[in-house]
């Protein structure tokens, strides 16, 4: 999971990569113009925020703020960086489409929700269980859906687990 | 998550709950949401 997104008007020219979600302390450690962030228990890598990005990659002067998906060959870039920085963690380039056309196969009430539909959600050779509160949701209708790895206008990034918020008791 | 048309800064999308019915001809299942073709939606 790669998840970058860039911001001038509102962050400066950095580029910010998100790996994992930070669920604890972080460990912020900063060398040359990038600034990795880790868990402080288990060190995992949550992710890089490259500063003087547009150095590394000029396209980004015409990117819209928000969500920037990378190509291989602009993280194959930003992972030499890393390494002349000195950081060993190396990013994994991740272009599949985050928002995608879905198909709603059924749904049915939530056990535990008065306004919540348990979905099943047929999108590229895979079915997800998404939860839903929308008051019109319906089967047999197609839908837009962000998957793992989405950034929401909002900023909000739906990370892997989040759309299944229900499990059938087996 | 399924998106409401708001929660993606679609034009003219609707300022309360509700998700997107896309027409059946917008897009293959599976396909990437054409955001610049989801501006015309509202």
């Amino acid at each position: 999971m790669l998840i970058a997104s860039y911001n001038k008007a509102g962050m400066g020219d950095v580029l910010v990569t998100m790996v994992a979600p930070t669920t604890g302390e972080q460990v912020v450690t900063t060398k040359d113009d990038v600034t990795q962030m880790t868990l402080a228990d288990n060190g995992q890598l949550l992710g890089y925020n490259f500063f003087n990005a547009s150095a590394l990659l000029p396209e980004l002067a015409d990117q819209a703020a928000g969500q920037v998906v990378l190509t291989a060959a602009q993280v194959a870039t930003l992972n030499d960086h890393l390494a002349s920085a000195g950081f060993d963690a190396q990013l994994v380039a991740d272009e599949t489409p985050k928002f995608v056309i879905g198909y709603v196969e059924s749904m049915e009430a939530h056990p535990k929700s008065d306004h919540l539909q348990i979905t099943q959600v047929q999108v590229d050779g895979e079915t997800l269980q998404i939860v839903c509160g929308s008051p019109n949701i319906t089967d047999n209708v197609k839908v837009i859906v962000a998957k793992p790895g989405a950034m929401m206008p909002s900023g909000q990034v739906i990370w892997p687990g989040e759309l299944v918020a229900y499990q059938v008791p087996g | 998550m399924i998106c409401a048309g708001r929660e993606l800064n679609l034009a003219n999308a609707p300022q309360k709950p509700g998700c997107v019915i896309l027409p059946d001809d917008f897009g293959a299942t599976g396909d990437a949401f054409d955001f610049e073709k989801g501006n015309h939606l509202f």
